[in-house]
């Protein structure tokens, strides 16, 4: 009787943590609930972002300059690449070899909003390689193409592409490696995931592990694990897709510190660690966010 | 033409003369015979969509600006972290070929009429959108019955602003 | 995003004469009118759906009137009771003569 109860307790507890039992929560834990329900009802009932995938569809089918698409290697609708977007980010032996050491090293297009590392450019050596730039390097150097912009403002056909491929392991366990040659960067990654920083003083832990579910202001602190699996994400906010480092550039940005580049080092690093918070949920791309 | 929607039963078939409480009341003095729904085209309520102030929106609307609480449910979040994206659901618990359309207010809203909703021939009085909140305010959902009827429900939504998501 | 106009219709399993839900969104910017510019200062002009329709088999079923209220990239969802399989036609209508359709076969179980 005792076993059950304390079952019950922590099953209840457990329940009110993740906001599904709204029914039992009372007061305060209930109208928590309730918020994040209408954005749930939002989320499943149609979630405006995964028309992207279908715009990313047309992508991957569009020929490059010398007549191969993505589809020509990757199968028509991409069924070759089933689960392996859950596998990303990697660590690999050279990151980014597209055959181009020339050019600049970030890519300012204007202002902080298009501030990127230089999709043309290679980066040498090992290191952190995501998703992104594994499209660009086939795009550079399998169909002669022009690489994407990584950027959130330029990037839409990154973007859609991006959401495109992640979706096609939709439903699978993300799995991203921390071990072995990943070990040094999962390292990395946590120490900026952890430090303070900012005018606010605040780490991505502070809101996201230590303040989970609460609010600040009017928004609830959503818990690390289960972020990554969703990004891209639909933003109800910009009713727009939103890259994820777009969402860490936007959150040192309010917690008044400095935000990175796109495909910066330190946010590729911050990817292994950050992402393989969530290993073993579910791929659901693009998810949906307030 | 044909219903295939058995359940719908008779409609009253609003002519487009944009008087649509008087329709309404003379279908209710029993002097409009309800017909079977053809292909129906209401005409858009513009006027009741500009109409300021929560009482002159529901007169636009309906041709009165009181109805009945209860048969109908609002399903709508107490506080909506995002007033530009409010889910909600209307629905009664009239029958369906009794249900003839929802109207929406939201009362602190510049113009408060929101929508209006032709359930035609759906089989369920139920229906869902989503709306823009400027500020906390009410929401009402009233459900017009095909003889004239109007019954209501209201909640109010607590639109805050932004935390850290920015 | 994908352009203005693109939308989308899902439909539930239907059995005959039961009601089943059907989902539809469409993009469109909702543009109230109001809004400003904040590069130019001049207002956007309105720019809404104002009209929804919905066939099923050529028989209208469901219609609604929106104000520019409803929020941008348009989603509603309404129940349809099928006697029978078919096509499910909605379109929308918005204030600058814009006209966007879908469909959707409804297989009746």
């Amino acid at each position: 009787m005792k076993e059950r109860l304390s079952i019950a307790v922590a099953t209840i507890a457990l329940l009110a943590w993740t906001g599904q039992a709204g029914a039992q929560l009372t007061g305060e834990e209930q109208q928590r609930a309730v918020s994040e329900e209408g954005a749930e009802a939002i989320g499943e009932e149609f979630n405006p972002g995964e028309l992207d995938i279908d715009e990313g569809k047309a992508l991957f089918m569009k020929e490059g300059p010398n007549g191969k698409s993505c589809a020509s290697c990757h199968g028509k609708n991409g069924e070759d690449l089933d689960g392996v977007a859950a596998k990303y980010p990697k660590v690999v032996d050279n990151v980014y070899p597209t055959g181009n050491t020339s050019g600049p090293d970030l890519a300012h297009k204007g202002q902080k909003q298009g501030e990127e590392l230089n999709p043309a450019k290679a980066i040498k050596g090992e290191g952190v390689r995501t998703l992104g730039m594994q499209i660009n390097l086939c795009r550079i150097n399998q169909m002669d193409a022009e690489p994407y912009s990584f950027s959130q403002k330029h990037g839409t056909d990154m973007r859609y592409m991006t959401i495109f491929v992640k979706s096609l392991s939709n439903g699978q366990p993300l799995d991203i490696k921390t071990t072995g040659k990943a070990k040094e960067y999962w390292e990395k990654g946590k120490e900026i995931y952890w430090i303070k920083r900012g005018q606010l003083n605040f780490s991505c832990g502070t809101c996201h592990v230590q303040n989970a579910g609460m609010r600040i202001r009017g928004q609830i602190l959503s818990n690390v694990r289960g972020q990554y699996n969703k990004f891209p994400t639909f933003r109800m906010k910009k009713q727009q897709t939103r890259l994820m480092h777009t969402r860490y550039r936007g959150c040192n940005r309010r917690i008044r510190a400095h935000d990175l580049p796109f495909q910066s080092a330190g946010y590729r690093q911050l990817e292994v660690y950050h992402g393989s918070l969530s290993n073993g949920l579910p791929m659901k791309v693009p998810g949906h966010s307030l | 033409m044909r219903v295939t929607n058995d359940n719908t039963g008779r409609r009253s078939f609003l002519k487009t003369l944009g008087a649509t409480g008087a329709v309404v009341a003379a279908a209710g003095a029993g002097l409009m015979k309800p017909v079977k729904s053809l292909a129906a085209n209401f005409q858009y309520p513009k006027k009741a969509f500009d109409a300021e102030g929560m009482d002159a929106a529901m007169q636009a609307a309906m041709g009165t600006s009181s109805a009945t609480e209860g048969n109908v449910s609002l399903k709508a979040p107490t506080i909506a972290e995002n007033g530009a994206v409010v889910p909600i659901t209307a629905s009664s618990d009239l029958d369906a070929d009794k249900v003839a359309k929802f109207h929406i207010f939201v009362a602190k809203n510049p113009a408060p009429y929101t929508a209006r909703f032709h359930m035609v021939g759906t089989g369920r009085p139920e229906v869902s959108t989503r709306i823009k909140m400027g500020e906390t305010s009410n929401i009402v959902a009233v459900a017009e019955t095909t003889d004239g009827k109007f019954y209501k429900a209201t909640k109010e939504v607590r639109v805050t602003i932004g935390g850290c998501g920015g | 995003m994908a352009k203005t106009g693109t939308a989308r219709i899902r439909v539930g399993s239907a059995q005959k004469g039961q009601p089943t839900q059907v989902r539809s969104l469409i993009l469109h910017p909702m543009e109230t009118g109001l809004r400003k510019d904040p590069k130019t200062g001049e207002k956007i002009p309105a720019h809404y759906i104002q009209k929804v329709k919905a066939d099923f088999n050529g028989e209208r079923v469901f219609e609604a009137d929106w104000s520019v209220a409803i929020s941008k990239n348009p989603y509603m969802s309404y129940y349809l009771a099928p006697q029978s399989s078919g096509t499910l036609k909605m379109t929308w209508e918005d204030n600058q003569g814009g006209t966007y359709t879908a469909e959707a076969e409804v297989k009746v179980g």
